[in-house]
C-alpha cells in the first residue's frame, strides 16, 4: 500500500479552533465554563486520535480483461486486512470513458463487511484503466482519516460495437475483378492438400490418392482446402477534425464501429480484410482472413485516436503499395476539412478499385452540438459537402452520406443495396 | 518482533517533551523568588520573608503576586487587602497604574516603599514625590547610612533604623515620619554637602519619610496609600534592628484592622537567570488575561480565527466519478458566423452546385453566358448574388434563399 496521508474534516478543525480559542478565552474572562468547553473539545480530539483504525488492502478481481462498447461488466473489491476492519470508505479508480452502470465505485463498509460490487458500463472503445482504489481509513468519531492508495491499475480492453448485418442480404456485388486467393480452412476446390477420406462413387479419379489406399488396402481420396476470392480493404479517417460531436457519438466512432461491424461480417464470409487508418500516422494492416485478421483489425480500431491531419491524398499515395489489384476499397470518413479526397478517389478508382465511401456527415454532428440551430456557416458547409458527394458520385465511387439519425445497420444495408 | 509505527514513536517522544517542559516549568515556579531582592519569598538579607512570616503568624492572608499588579482588577475584597510594593525594580505600566487606582478608589489600602524614584509612577497619583538622593541625618549609628528616626504616629511611637533612606515631598496627604532640622538630601550622590557652592537642593532642613494619603481613611471607610522611602527597612537584615519590626506589623495592623489579606506585589521585582525568564513568561500570560484591551482584542482575534478556520478551511472533498462522455468537440462551425471570404466561397459553391447538376466540365461552365447561367440557376436573387455579389435582406435572406435553392 503507498504511502498515507492525514487529512482533517472541518469538523475536526472545528474542535481543535473550539479548544484553543475557549482555552484563550477562558484565560481572557477567568471563565471556569469555557476552560470546560475547551476541555471537552480537546478530550474529543484527543480519543479521536487515539483510535487508530486497522489497516487494510485491497483486492479487486474481474470477471474479464476485454469487452464490447455498451456491455457491462462487475468489479468485485474484497478487503483484506487483521482484526475488525471498520470504517473504510473506498473509492475505485474508473477511467472517465465508463460508466457506472449499477452500484458505485465509492461505498463506506461497515465494521465487519469485506466485500463491495459495483458494475461498469463500457460506452466507448479504448484501452481503459480501472483502479487503483483509494482507502480512506476513519476514527470511530468520523473526525479524521487515512487516506492511501491500495491494489493494481487494471487494463480493460474495449472493442468498438459491432452490428450484424441482416442474413442472408450480405452479397458482395462485382466482386471478382481480379481476386486474391485466400486459403479458408476448409473442404473446397482449391489446390492446398487438406486431408484424406474415403471414396465415394462422385469422387473423381484423379483425387484418389494411391499411395493411401495401397497403405491400407481400400480407396481413399485427397481432400483440398476452398479458396475465396476476394479482398477488401478499409480506409478509416482518424483525424481530429472527424471528432466532432459529442465524444460518445462522432464521425470517428461511427466509422470505427462500421468498419469493424463489416469487417466481421466479410471475414464470416471467408474474404480477406485489411485496414488502413490515417490521422497522426498511416497504420497499415496487409489483408488478412480469418479469426486472427478480426482480432487485429478489432485491436486497431480499438487503438486509433483522433487526432493528427494526415489527408486522404497522402494516405492512398503512401498505401498503394498494399492494395490488392482492383480490391474493392471503403473509404469510412467524414470527408471534412480534406481537399485531397477528389484527387485520391481519382487515383483509386483510375487503378480500378471500387470504390464505396461511407460518410458521416460530420457537419450535421457539429450542427448537433449547437443543438441543431441552423448557423450561417453550416449552409455553406452543407453545400460544399452536397457539391463533393455528388462530384464523388459523377466520378464513379459509390458514397453513403450517412446522417447522424440513421444508425449503422442503416449505413450496412446501403452498403449491400 | 514488530517495531512501532512512526506515528506512535513521534506521540511518545511528543508526550515525553511536554511533561518535560511542564515539571520544569512547576520547578521553576515552586522555587522562584528565593533570590530577588525584597521578594516577599526571599530568604536572604536583602529578602522580606522574615516581614511575610510575622504577617501569616498574625492571620493575614499573605499571598504573593509574581505577575503583573492588573490582576488587582480581580480582587473582590479590596476593603480588607493591603498591596504592598517593597523598592519596585521597573516602573507599572499604565494597565497597571490603573488597576492599582482602582483598586483604591474601591476601598483597597497601598504600601509603596521606594528609595529610587521608580515608585514616582505610581506615587504622583496621589500628589507624592519620592526624592531621588540618600538622606543625611544627625542620628545615625555605626555610620551615617543608617539613620535612626523617631516615630509618633497614631499606630506606633518609637525608633525605627533606615539604611541610606531618600525623602518625600508631597502634595496632599499627611506626613508620618519626618527627619530633624539637620537632615539634607545628597542630591548628586558625591556624600558632601555641597549645597553652597552648587545649589541644587542639599540644603538643610526637615524631611519627610513617610507620608499617607488619605489619613482619615479609617473614619470614611476609603482606600489609602502610604508611602515609604526606604524600602530596606523591611529587609530581612534589618526588619529586627530598634524597632522596625513593630513599626511595620503596626503599619500592616492599622491599614488593615480587622485582619485580611496582604499582597506583597514580587512582580516589580527581577530575578535573574531561570527564574526571570519564568516570571517574564507568566508576566506576559497575566499581562496577557489581565490588560483590558488586550483581553478585547485578543478575545476577538481567538473568535474571528475560529470562523476564519471554519471559513477558508476546505474539508476533503467526497471523490465521485467523473466521466467525459458529454464532452463536445467542433471544427468546421468554430466561427458559426459568414465572413466576406465565406460569400465568395458561397458564390463558388452555388457555381459548382450548377455545373455538378447539370453534369457540365469546368470547361463548358466557362463557356457560359449570364444569361444561360440565369436560366440554370433559376433564381433572379440568387444570379444577382453570383453575378453582382448584392443580395436584398441580409445575409440569413441570402442563406434561406440558398437553402431553398439547394432544396429544389
Amino acid at each position: 500500500m503507498a504511502r498515507e496521508m492525514n487529512r482533517f474534516t472541518l469538523r475536526a478543525m472545528g474542535y481543535s479552533s473550539v479548544a484553543v480559542a475557549s482555552f484563550i478565552v477562558a484565560l481572557v474572562l477567568s471563565s471556569e465554563l469555557f476552560l470546560a468547553a475547551s476541555l471537552i473539545s480537546a478530550t474529543i480530539m484527543l480519543l479521536s486520535f487515539s483510535m487508530y483504525p486497522p489497516r487494510a488492502k485491497v483486492e479487486r478481481s474481474l470477471p474479464k480483461k476485454i469487452l464490447f462498447e455498451e456491455e457491462e461488466m462487475e468489479v468485485s473489491i474484497d478487503m483484506i486486512g487483521k482484526g475488525q476492519i471498520g470504517n473504510i470508505e473506498i473509492f475505485d479508480h474508473v477511467s472517465p470513458m465508463m460508466e457506472i452502470s449499477k452500484g458505485s465505485n465509492l461505498a463506506l463498509l461497515a465494521p465487519g463487511s469485506v466485500k463491495h460490487h459495483y458494475s461498469i458500463k463500457a460506452p466507448l472503445r479504448g484501452f481503459h484503466k480501472i483502479g487503483p482504489t483509494t482507502l480512506r481509513r476513519w476514527d470511530p468519531m468520523w473526525l479524521w482519516f487515512k487516506e492511501g492508495d491500495s491494489g493494481n491499475k487494471e487494463s480493460v480492453t474495449v472493442f468498438p460495437e459491432m452490428f450484424p448485418g441482416r442474413s442472408g442480404e450480405l452479397i458482395l456485388k462485382d466482386l471478382k475483378y481480379r481476386p486474391g486467393d485466400m486459403i479458408l480452412r476448409r473442404v473446397g476446390m482449391g489446390k492446398e492438400f487438406h486431408s484424406i477420406r474415403d471414396y465415394t462413387t462422385t469422387d473423381p479419379y484423379n483425387t484418389i490418392n494411391w499411395k493411401a489406399t495401397a497403405k491400407t488396402g481400400r480407396l481413399l481420396v485427397n481432400q483440398y482446402e476452398a479458396e475465396s476470392v476476394t479482398d477488401i480493404m478499409f480506409i478509416v479517417d482518424s483525424r481530429l477534425v472527424s471528432r466532432v460531436g459529442t465524444i460518445r457519438d462522432n464521425p470517428a466512432e461511427r466509422s470505427v464501429r462500421f468498419c469493424a461491424s463489416l469487417s466481421s461480417e466479410l471475414l464470416k464470409r471467408s474474404n480477406r480484410v485489411g485496414l488502413i487508418i490515417y490521422g497522426t500516422s498511416v497504420t497499415v494492416m496487409k489483408s488478412k482472413g480469418g479469426v486472427t485478421a478480426l482480432d487485429q483489425i478489432l485491436h486497431m480500431l480499438t487503438d486509433s485516436t483522433p487526432a493528427g491531419q494526415i489527408n486522404l491524398g497522402a494516405t492512398v499515395t503512401y498505401s498503394l503499395p498494399y492494395l490488392h489489384p482492383n480490391c474493392p476499397v471503403f473509404i469510412i470518413s467524414a470527408l471534412n476539412e480534406d481537399p485531397s479526397v477528389r484527387d485520391a478517389l481519382k487515383q483509386l478508382i483510375g487503378r480500378g478499385h471500387k470504390v464505396t465511401v461511407v460518410s458521416p456527415a460530420g457537419v450535421e454532428f457539429e450542427r448537433g452540438v449547437y443543438e441543431g440551430k441552423i448557423l450561417p456557416k453550416y449552409v455553406l458547409k452543407r453545400i460544399g459537402r452536397d457539391n463533393m458527394i455528388l462530384d464523388l458520385r459523377s466520378m464513379g465511387a459509390k458514397v453513403i452520406d450517412w446522417p447522424p439519425g440513421n444508425d449503422i445497420v442503416w449505413a450496412l444495408e446501403e452498403v449491400w443495396k | 518482533m514488530k517495531s512501532p509505527s512512526l506515528g506512535w514513536t513521534w506521540s511518545v517522544i511528543g508526550a515525553v517533551v511536554i511533561t518535560l517542559l511542564i515539571g520544569t516549568e512547576i520547578f521553576l515556579i515552586a522555587s522562584m523568588g528565593s533570590g530577588s531582592d525584597l521578594s516577599s519569598n526571599g530568604k536572604e538579607w536583602k529578602g522580606a520573608s522574615k516581614f511575610s512570616v510575622e504577617l501569616e503568624k498574625r492571620h493575614y492572608d499573605v499571598v504573593s503576586l509574581l505577575t503583573t499588579p492588573s490582576l488587582l482588577y480581580e480582587e473582590e475584597d479590596a476593603d480588607d487587602t493591603l498591596f504592598i510594593s517593597l523598592g519596585p525594580e521597573r516602573a507599572y505600566t499604565l494597565t497597571e497604574l490603573h488597576a492599582i487606582d482602582k483598586f483604591e478608589s474601591r476601598g483597597g489600602k497601598i504600601l509603596l516603599a521606594d528609595d529610587t524614584g521608580i515608585g514616582n509612577s505610581l506615587s504622583t497619583r496621589f500628589e507624592v514625590n519620592f526624592i531621588k538622593g540618600q538622606l543625611y541625618d544627625q542620628n545615625f549609628i555605626f555610620n551615617p547610612d543608617l539613620v535612626k528616626f523617631n516615630v509618633g504616629t497614631p499606630f506606633f511611637n518609637g525608633f525605627i533604623l533606615m539604611n541610606r533612606p531618600a525623602s518625600l515631598t508631597f502634595t496632599s496627604g499627611r506626613a508620618l515620619i519626618a527627619s530633624t532640622s539637620s537632615a539634607w538630601v545628597d542630591r548628586n550622590g558625591n556624600g558632601i554637602n555641597d549645597n553652597i557652592t552648587t545649589n541644587i537642593g542639599e540644603a538643610q532642613g526637615i524631611r519627610y519619610l513617610s507620608v499617607i494619603s488619605d489619613p482619615d481613611f479609617r473614619t470614611e471607610d476609603t482606600g489609602t496609600a502610604l508611602f515609604i522611602s526606604d524600602p530596606s527597612l523591611f529587609m530581612n537584615g534589618m526588619i529586627e534592628m530598634e524597632g522596625n519590626l513593630e513599626f511595620a506589623i503596626s503599619l500592616v495592623e492599622y491599614l488593615l484592622p480587622e485582619g485580611g489579606k496582604v499582597v506583597f506585589d514580587d512582580s516589580v521585582h527581577s530575578p535573574s537567570g531561570s527564574d526571570g525568564v519564568v516570571q517574564g513568561g507568566l508576566r506576559g500570560i497575566a499581562f496577557l488575561t489581565s490588560d483590558v484591551n488586550l483581553k478585547i482584542v485578543v478575545g476577538s482575534i481567538a473568535v474571528l480565527s475560529m470562523l476564519a478556520i471554519g471559513y477558508l478551511y476546505e474539508s476533503p472533498r467526497k471523490p465521485h466519478h467523473d466521466t467525459i462522455l458529454s464532452r463536445t468537440g467542433v471544427a468546421e462551425l468554430i466561427e458559426p458566423e459568414l465572413l466576406q471570404t465565406d460569400l465568395d466561397e458561397l458564390k463558388k459553391a452555388v457555381l459548382e452546385r450548377v455545373r455538378l447538376s447539370n453534369g457540365m466540365a469546368i470547361e463548358d461552365m466557362g463557356k457560359l453566358s449570364w444569361d444561360e447561367l440565369k436560366l440554370l440557376l433559376d433564381n433572379k436573387e440568387l444570379y444577382k448574388f453570383i453575378r453582382k455579389g448584392k443580395y436584398h435582406g441580409g445575409t440569413e435572406k441570402l442563406l434561406l434563399e440558398v437553402m431553398e435553392w439547394q432544396g429544389k
